[in-house]
């Protein structure tokens, strides 16, 4: 008897298993993000070499999230962590102005991989909180969603103070939820 | 690789072997502006100050370009030691303060006009000022302000929203009660109570014209409300359009869903051709219709079978249009998944 309602509980309970990738040029803050919000503790990261894992319970969904280096000749190796993604963290750095339309090419690039197609995608603008950031409405012109046919959303990130990571998250919890329970 | 050799040329000057900042020996990062090899620890430091201030590549992982290359072929860690030394910087600041000071500055200023063959006008500062930090300490941080995406894209103007909304709630009201009085009433006052409001709506929207362009100055924003009341009084001959073909269908015994608003009639002037078919379709034998009237004084809840959509008459959201353009979804939250 309690083997049966332990059973119906933990199904209740049961809790997505999520793959996460978060994606973006060098020193656009991939790491830093990933730090603040599974450690909590913001502090100076040193460049990747290879890649990051993090295992995170939010909101009922267990992500693991992985973080991968984003050198320019690392990444084609991008599409290799591509497998078996539920969704994908593309992170731009809103303070580089000169790599701004680099930085949406290759997110055009990685988009058109089959293996995330019509999977979700989460832009972060990073860096608000620099003086000559760009806001996240001017980046947003850049990028044309409608080539991406999959669900989008922008949020604004200050990765360091942690601003923007909970509203970010909540989005991407609720569509993971809303594009499981179909 | 053409990289690759000029970094093993440069690197063997052996003060550029040695990080810059801690002098580690074995420095394969760089601050392209600053033109110095760091070490992999430093590196971060510096990737923390922005890219303004210090731009951190890889000498392995990155691909350079040529102007990139002759920056740092041009600069080098020996050649801004010298230039500190001149302006009496210790080299064992902070990093923060070290890479943000007026005098270098100067110095990336002066190393980006080399590298495309110019000469920089600008004149170095004083002994006294190189060290003035250019920016502001990073401790503590401005909250930065966040607009968030989804809710509210752009910002709106301010002057667009009172008009805009009050001319919307009296003309929603209008056409609320002329929807009210549909459900009890016969063909011929349907007919006219439409009539009615969509002239007074007009009478309307002519009379804020007139008023507003007195105030206005600017012509763009002008432009912009003409378009938009002319959108408005586009909508609202396709809603009496709308009611007066479910009267007429009513009468002739066919029902509300089977109409189609495809041929819907949106010329200048909507109300006459309104009229004449009304007349046209004959007596209304009474009796109440299947339709409920939607929400009256709402106005944009009016406008779900219109061709202009929701989003481009949302009070203050004056810029949406360019969202709803062709080959843009509407909004941040793109639902044209397949399914």
């Amino acid at each position: 008897m309690g083997g049966f309602f332990s059973r119906i509980w933990q199904r209740l309970l049961r809790r997505a298993e999520t793959r996460l990738v978060v994606l973006g040029l060098d020193a656009a803050g991939k790491t830093t993000f990933l730090t603040k919000l599974a450690l909590g503790d913001p502090r100076t990261v040193v460049p990747t070499v290879g890649f990051n894992v993090q295992r995170l319970d939010y909101k009922n969904i267990h992500f693991t999230i992985w973080d991968v280096c984003g050198q320019e000749k690392t990444r084609p190796l991008w599409v290799l962590y591509l497998d078996n993604t539920q969704a994908m963290v593309y992170i731009i750095d809103s303070n580089d102005r000169q790599r701004i339309d680099e930085s949406i090419e290759e997110l055009d690039k990685i988009i058109r991989e089959p293996a995330i197609k019509g999977k979700p995608l989460l832009i972060f603008c990073n860096k608000q909180d620099l003086p000559n950031a760009m806001q996240s409405e001017q980046i947003s012109t850049k990028i044309n969603f409608a080539d991406y046919k999959r669900p989008c959303h922008i949020q604004p990130l200050c990765a360091i103070s942690g601003q923007g990571i909970q509203e970010g998250l909540d989005w991407l919890a609720n569509t993971l939820k809303s594009s499981q329970a179909h | 690789m053409a990289s690759g050799e000029i970094f093993r040329e440069l690197q063997s000057d052996k003060e550029n072997f040695h990080c810059f900042d801690c002098s580690r020996s074995g420095a394969q990062w760089t601050s392209v502006n600053n033109s110095i090899f760091l070490c992999f620890d430093c590196s971060s430091q510096h990737r923390s100050l922005g890219v303004q201030t210090s731009f951190v590549r890889s000498t392995t992982m990155d691909s350079w370009t040529p102007i990139q290359l002759s920056m740092m072929s041009i600069g080098g860690n020996k050649r801004l030691r010298e230039f500190m030394e001149m302006f009496g910087l210790p080299n064992d600041m902070n990093a923060f303060t070290k890479y943000n000071c007026k005098a270098l500055e100067y110095y990336r200023e002066v190393l980006k006009h080399e590298a495309e063959n110019k000469i920089f006008q600008g004149c170095p500062p004083n002994t006294s000022q190189a060290r003035v930090s250019l920016m502001p300490p990073p401790q503590p941080r401005p909250i930065p302000t966040y607009t968030s995406i989804s809710n509210r894209p752009y910002k709106p103007e301010p002057e667009d929203s009172s008009w805009l909304g009050s001319a919307k709630s009296y003309i929603g009201g209008k056409i609320g009660k002329a929807s009210e009085m549909v459900s009890g009433t016969t063909a011929g006052e349907i007919i006219d109570g439409i009539r009615n409001v969509t002239v007074n709506a007009i009478d309307i929207s002519k009379e804020i014209g007139t008023n507003l362009a007195g105030k206005i100055a600017s012509p763009d924003t002008l432009k912009n409300i003409g378009q938009k009341s002319v959108g408005v009084l586009a909508s609202v001959g396709g809603l009496a359009y709308e009611g007066a073909q479910m009267a007429i269908n009513k009468v002739k015994g066919g029902k509300y869903s089977d109409f189609e608003s495809k041929d819907r009639f949106t010329s200048n002037n909507p109300s006459e051709k309104l009229y004449v078919e009304s007349i046209k379709s004959g007596n209304y034998s009474g009796g109440c219709g299947n339709y409920q009237p939607p929400n009256s004084g709402n106005y944009p809840s009016f406008s779900k079978s219109n061709s202009y959509s929701q989003a481009s008459y949302s009070s203050d959201d004056y810029n949406s249009e360019r969202l709803n353009a062709p080959g843009r979804t509407t909004g941040f939250f793109l639902s044209n998944r397949p399914n």
